[in-house]
């Protein structure tokens, strides 16, 4: 094939891995419903991240 | 092993790591960055014996993931290349992919030879080099947001392990506060679209 030729049909893309992962990616509200993730209020750590970022 | 079963494009990203002290901060790293590129970070920690098997219930969650990460930078549990293995005939079946870590301290010792050919991630035990690489495999996320995550958890890691009385963070309840928490700091630093 030549170069025009493949310029105007470069064939199918090979799609990078982290982009095939990435099709969709979550918002954090999701990330917490796929794990189950109480209120943020119910864990410890928010206690511990606000005192130490005082 | 049904592909019903396995959603297609899912967020999910299953973990397979030391359960040891050493690795406590790598661990800590790979949420951070896992929640920083907006991924849903999973773990065997999060499986509960309810009677149906260690590995029944490992397979079960790592056919949920579309990606799996695999560190075999000091592989304690024989457990974690026969697990590396469910994920290349998932990816070899499946639509599933997988990302082999290692050191890079006397690589390839740990790696089976059939995937010696792969480019693992090389973190040199560094948290900093394994959040830019595995960055760098993902994108979604600045490097310095994902170290910002990292530094404020392991600040409070201490005090964590000492409120539940634990020694180690390979936990459900540790795992889900540190999930819970890099969340918050991702909230708090503008991090979603």
């Amino acid at each position: 094939m030549s170069t025009a030729a493949k310029k105007k049909n470069p064939g199918p893309a090979r799609m990078p891995k982290a982009k095939l992962v990435r099709e969709r990616v979550a918002s954090f509200s999701e990330i917490r419903s796929a794990l189950n993730l109480r209120r943020a209020e119910s864990y410890k750590i928010h206690k511990l991240l606000a005192a130490a970022g005082k | 092993m049904s592909a019903s079963r396995r959603p297609v494009g899912s967020k999910d990203v299953f973990l397979n790591v030391p359960f040891d002290a050493a690795y406590e901060k790598l661990f800590v790293a790979l949420i951070s960055t896992v929640v920083a590129a907006r991924l849903v970070p999973r773990c065997a920690v999060e499986l509960p014996e309810r009677g149906q098997g260690q590995l029944s219930r490992i397979l079960s969650l790592l056919e949920r993931c579309s990606l799996s990460i695999h560190d075999l930078s000091r592989p304690r549990r024989f457990n974690m290349p026969f697990e590396l293995g469910l994920a290349v005939f998932l990816q070899q079946r499946h639509r599933h992919q997988f990302i082999v870590m290692e050191s890079g301290l006397h690589r390839g010792t740990h790696t089976p030879s059939d995937l010696r050919s792969l480019a693992p991630i090389l973190h040199g035990n560094s948290a900093r080099k394994l959040i830019s690489r595995l960055l760098d495999n993902l994108g979604g996320a600045k490097p310095a947001d994902a170290e910002r995550i990292y530094r404020k958890l392991t600040a409070v890691v201490p005090a964590i392990k000492a409120d539940y009385r634990v020694d180690d963070i390979f936990r459900k309840t540790i795992f889900n506060e540190l999930v819970s928490g890099a969340i918050e700091e991702a909230e708090q630093a503008g991090m979603e679209d």
